[in-house]
């Protein structure tokens, strides 16, 4: 047995069982749990969703995927589907191992079946996990790896027909314009029922937070109609997310994009049309930071007065406001550290869509077809 | 065109429920146990949280000497013993500079004027917009001088002024009759807009006090059976392990009538028995809460001979730990009469609970701390399964639990594998801790003074609602008063109560659940 997160849950190596067998195993968890290696005690069976995993091991991250579905239980018990596309699997037959997460006090436990097949075994793959999804309970798709979402590909078609969500993180994909155009053709395509989740947009919630609060037209009247430039500096991976902050506000606030342009690899700008006179925005690329979102700077015309708020990511998991130009305190706000599974806890609930990621997602749409390609 | 001339377009779709509004935070009695153990920690929840507004200040106005720095070791140590959230270095440099202090004397003008320079100067420093929020952690006799004062300085706000706001929150005890409630809700209306008033029961800040809501209201198939007509009785109890500790004056004046039954017991009763709200709105729910204290039968003289049970521990052990009785507490007197423990039947005389009795119980040192709803429906007809007079079907019983081990269970008749019909009851299920995962529910504090800041009054008590509880609650107080005890039945520490508390349930057929 191996230790758990935070020593609150215990999760035991995947044991091989042949996929015809697997339904009888599932069972035999429940109904003998005496029998079953994985649990040794009476336990309370707790499963709020199903989650489907699509992660190649080969472009593993700073945290490992059995770290993260450990984190994903611990706030949120699920039954997981792990679909492991490993290219160094030879046979395209897929081979099923079935686990189990054990909290402390034996008190809750989700059972975990993992797939793994190389790209050839991929088609396969739908068929297995449909009859295992439990009926009555949301089903997402965690898609875990980098690289673009695979929209094209049947097995991703077909599994996404079985989600009511699909979670993805624009934080991995390597071509933001085409991730960000490719997203919203597919949520266009997708029934309303269905959505899309983007990590990237979960973590800008308190950079939305703190913006929206320090631009109150009740602390800063006037700022939010006068805005005239926005500059954002991210992380080399972070531009999706930059892009996904200046869609949002540019969406908040009545703003039309007209014109882009990209400094490959520096920047990439935007003219805007706003109802008080063009805004000028600015996603400009660091190269050496750690950040996703280092410092985002807010410009706004007061009279003859180019007032300034500067975010930024103070470190020690606080955002800062500071403000140039006015007399306006300095603030700072916390921002909850989350690990990736925590993070896909508490997404799994939010299945339904959400309108203000939508049009922000549609607004930065917008905003990649009027750049020069 | 956004419109945001008045409004703010960037915080439409931010938060899913509450908008907390920036503001100062001035606690009466911010030197005390409650803003210690309490609401400091759920600031610091809060703002370790990201969900304080960043403009958002806390002032404690306590008579104790401190200076800024001391109290901000004070809320330091309040927050290192009991916040939710560890205390993390960072966290805390940035949530101490919103704390501030000044040393009151609450009689005396002079120190609310010094309050007013004071909040006038940490409003611009904290860009909190001229907002307040009074909170008196003080006892109820001071109230009424501490709003006066309020008023005299300057310090409120008339509720039509929609720039800015003033609010004040009260803890319980909200008197300790109806006339001194009635009194208290004078003073307090004399200064403040009943719209301006937040009375705090912290059980209404709880998850699953939520929740019973939500059980009712979001799924189809309870509310269909919850009427006479299918349920047999309700038992609401709330059991406390402690003894009386360190409250020993203010336990000794209240008992566990005005301590327990005359708030969070007719809270719980209220959710319980209301009728479907037409809206999750302040007005319309405590209404309907209104209308349930409103049918509450008021207790006649026989029925104290039968239907109410009051008592006090006597020593015993809890837990295996010796502990003394009642009246051998620290500061409690010989002879006191006052009781630990209630029970009771009551009756709610509308259409939907015409005949169907809610047993109510509540006490110190009983066997294990828990706080139950329990619903049990009337058995099944006397045929098929239930032929059997000498072993009868047990009826479904669904059971709130708020607290500890937070969840719903429902008991149900099953068929006993094997070739005989044996019907057996059994459980279903459902808690929190595991369903829900790690995810901490937030303190009963934290949602409620994020309410307050949000100006949301859904889960405080409004005027009405207080003085209906106690004229309920003082049909049973002019009942003892009319025959007063010299001596109350005694329960040995550590079990769920006296013999007469079964007696009371008994004689009607029926008995108290295990918890």
């Amino acid at each position: 047995m191996s230790a758990g997160s935070a020593q609150e849950l215990s999760s035991h190596p995947p044991r091989q069982v042949a996929i015809d067998a697997l339904e009888g195993e599932l069972v035999k968890l429940w109904r003998h749990p005496e029998e079953a290696e994985e649990i040794r005690a009476h336990v309370t069976r707790a499963c709020m969703s199903n989650l489907i995993v699509h992660h190649r091991p080969a472009e593993g991250g700073p945290e490992t995927i059995d770290q993260m579905l450990i984190d994903v239980v611990r706030f949120h018990p699920c039954r997981i589907l792990l679909l492991s596309e490993d290219e160094t699997e030879s046979s395209p037959e897929p081979r099923a191992f079935i686990s189990a997460h054990v909290d402390s006090s034996q008190m809750a436990f989700s059972e975990q079946i993992t797939l793994k097949t190389g790209g050839a075994g991929l088609a396969r793959l739908p068929s297995i996990v449909r009859p295992f999804l439990l009926g009555d309970l949301p089903t997402s798709l965690w898609l875990s790896s980098g690289g673009l979402i695979p929209m094209g590909q049947d097995w991703f078609h077909e599994l996404t027909e079985m989600a009511d969500q699909m979670i993805y993180d624009s934080f991995i994909w390597s071509n933001a314009r085409q991730g960000l155009i490719s997203v919203t053709d597919w949520l266009a395509g997708a029934p309303a029922e269905r959505s899309a989740a983007d990590l990237a947009w979960r973590r800008l919630r308190p950079w939305r937070r703190l913006i929206a609060q320090a631009l109150d037209p009740a602390a800063v009247p006037g700022a939010l109609q006068a805005i005239c430039e926005i500059t954002i500096e991210h992380g080399p991976h972070a531009l999706p997310q930059a892009w996904l902050l200046a869609g949002w506000m540019a969406q908040r606030l009545g703003w039309r994009p007209r014109a882009g342009s990209v400094t490959p690899g520096t920047e990439i700008s935007w003219f805007l049309e706003a109802p008080a006179g063009p805004v000028k925005v600015t996603c400009r690329r660091l190269q050496q930071r750690e950040f996703e979102l280092a410092d985002v700077e807010i410009t706004w015309r007061d009279g003859a007065k180019t007032p300034k708020a500067r975010f930024s990511h103070a470190g020690g998991g606080r955002l800062t406001v500071t403000y140039e130009g006015i007399d306006h305190p300095d603030r700072a706000m916390a921002v909850p550290r989350r690990t990736t599974g925590e993070m896909i806890a508490r997404q799994l609930p939010d299945f339904g869509r959400d309108p203000w990621f939508d049009q922000a997602l549609a607004l930065a749409r917008a905003m990649a077809l009027a750049m020069e390609e | 065109m956004a419109d945001y001339q008045n409004e703010n377009p960037l915080t439409v779709g931010l938060e899913k429920t509450l908008h907390p509004q920036p503001c100062s935070l001035v606690i009466f009695g911010g030197s005390g146990d409650l803003s210690r153990r309490k609401l400091l920690p759920a600031l610091y929840n809060l703002a370790f949280d990201g969900l304080l507004p960043t403009g958002f200040a806390a002032i404690g106005f306590a008579r104790s000497e401190m200076a800024d720095h001391e109290f901000r070791a004070f809320a330091a140590e309040g927050v290192q013993k009991f916040s939710r959230r560890r205390y993390e270095a960072t966290h805390w440099q940035d949530f101490e500079r919103s704390l501030f202090y000044r040393t009151a004397s609450f009689e005396d003008p002079k120190s609310y004027a010094e309050l007013k320079a004071a909040l006038e100067a940490i409003e611009s420093q904290r860009a909190t917009l001229g907002n307040r929020v009074f909170y008196l952690a003080i006892p109820p006799t001071m109230i009424g001088l501490c709003v006066k004062q309020l008023q005299a300085a300057g310090l409120i706000y008339p509720a039509k002024q929609t720039d800015r706001f003033s609010r004040i929150v009260v803890e319980k005890p909200l008197g300790r009759d109806l006339e001194t409630a009635r009194k208290l809700n004078d003073e307090l209306g004399e200064v403040f807009d009943e719209s301006q008033i937040y009375r705090i029961d912290h059980y209404l800040g709880k998850e699953t006090v939520q929740n019973i809501l939500v059980m009712r209201f979001g799924n189809s198939i309870f509310e269909p059976l919850w009427d006479q007509k299918n349920i047999d009785h309700v038992q609401i109890t709330v059991a406390e392990e402690e003894g009386v500790g360190t409250r020993a004056g203010y336990y000794e004046e209240a008992g566990a009538l005005r301590d327990i039954v005359q708030n969070h017991i007719l809270q719980l009763v209220c959710m319980t028995a209301m009728e479907p709200p037409y809206q999750m709105n302040a007005e319309v729910i405590r209404s309907h809460k209104l209308e349930v204290l409103r049918c509450l039968r008021p207790m006649v003289d026989e029925d104290f001979q039968r239907y109410v049970v009051r008592a006090q521990y006597a020593a015993g052990y809890c837990r295996g730990v010796e502990v003394p009785g009642y009246r051998n507490e620290q500061g409690i007197r010989p002879d006191s009469t006052t009781e630990t423990y209630i029970a009771m039947r009551v009756f709610v005389d509308n259409w939907r609970w015409a005949g169907v009795p809610f047993y109510l119980r509540t006490g110190k040192r009983m066997a294990k701390r828990a706080t139950e709803i329990t619903v049990q429906y009337k058995t099944v007809p006397r045929v098929l399964f239930n032929v059997d007079a000498a072993n009868p079907l047990e009826p479904n019983a669904l059971s709130l639990r708020i607290q500890p081990d937070e969840g719903i269970s429902l008991r149900i008749s099953a068929k006993l594998p094997g070739p005989k019909v044996r019907i057996y009851p059994v459980k279903m299920d459902f808690r929190y801790g595991s369903t829900f995962g790690a995810q901490a529910s937030p303190e009963a504090y934290e949602r409620l003074l994020l309410e307050v800041m949000a100006g949301d009054a859904t889960l405080f008590m409004r005027r009405d609602e207080v003085e209906a509880a106690w004229q309920w609650i003082s049909s049973i107080q002019q009942g003892w008063a009319r025959n007063p005890a010299k001596w109350l039945p005694e329960y040995k520490a550590g079990t769920w109560g006296p013999v007469e508390a079964d007696r009371l349930i008994e004689s009607d057929g029926r008995q108290w659940r295990t918890l």
